[in-house]
């Protein structure tokens, strides 16, 4: 499925709920994908790793030099 | 009200695949936090459209869509003669000080120090980060009501 958007939320501000579902901590940051092409939203918390794990998880940086 | 804007060396410390030094983890940690933060007030990152367009090289679809749905692309200076990335973030620091107030990350902090005023810091990633850190314990023990004016204390009048 195609990432067509991502939002920030507080897991402490989701309900009950969707914590259960997406197996979420209680408290954090969470991001909020919106997939295509069934428009499905998942949760996921962002862990130790950061957000560079996340970025991670949706497949390997691409291999260039990035310079001034 | 608050706008973040990570340098170069920042964002390559995201990106890069092989970068694993202590000071390349505190960039990590520092955009990481930056990224929390605009979960909890009104806080936004801003990334240089120069910088961006270097960083595309580096990131598939799904990277992309998460850059630009979280963050603010600001290609204010792309195409202007002679600009390089640092010379467009001192101008969009600049012009974005008119509405918020501006936070730069860098380890080279010397390079911004001409355009540091009341409304435009520069910060490297540890001085960031314990400065985070002290406006998180000031709004725990209620020193402030949120955690915004926490940090413009801390960035701006400390």
């Amino acid at each position: 499925m195609t990432l067509k958007n991502v939002r920030l939320a507080r897991a402490e501000n989701l309900s009950q709920e969707i914590r259960k579902e997406f197996n979420l901590p209680s408290q954090g940051l969470i991001i909020i994908e919106s997939l295509n092409p069934n428009l499905k939203q998942h949760f996921i918390a962002i862990k130790e790793g950061g957000i560079r794990e996340y970025l991670k998880g949706k497949g390997d940086f691409l291999e260039a030099d990035i310079t001034d | 009200m608050i706008t973040i804007i990570p340098s170069l060396e920042i964002m390559k410390a995201v990106v890069d695949n092989n970068i694993s030094s202590p000071s390349s983890q505190l960039r990590r940690i520092a955009f990481d936090t930056a990224t929390n933060l605009m979960s909890l007030g009104d806080i936004q990152i801003l990334i240089e459209g120069i910088l961006y367009d270097k960083l595309k090289h580096k990131l598939n679809d799904d990277h992309k869509t998460f850059f630009t749905s979280l963050y603010r692309i600001d290609n204010s200076a792309k195409d202007v003669t002679d600009y390089d990335i640092t010379k467009a973030i001192k101008w969009i620091a600049n012009s974005e000080s008119n509405s918020r107030r501006v936070v730069i990350i860098s380890e080279n902090i010397k390079d911004y120090e001409s355009i540091c005023n009341d409304s435009i810091k520069c910060f490297s990633p540890p001085q960031f980060l314990g400065l985070v850190e002290k406006a998180q314990h000031y709004y725990k023990v209620k020193m402030f009501s949120t955690l915004e004016d926490s940090l413009i204390a801390v960035f701006f009048f400390d």
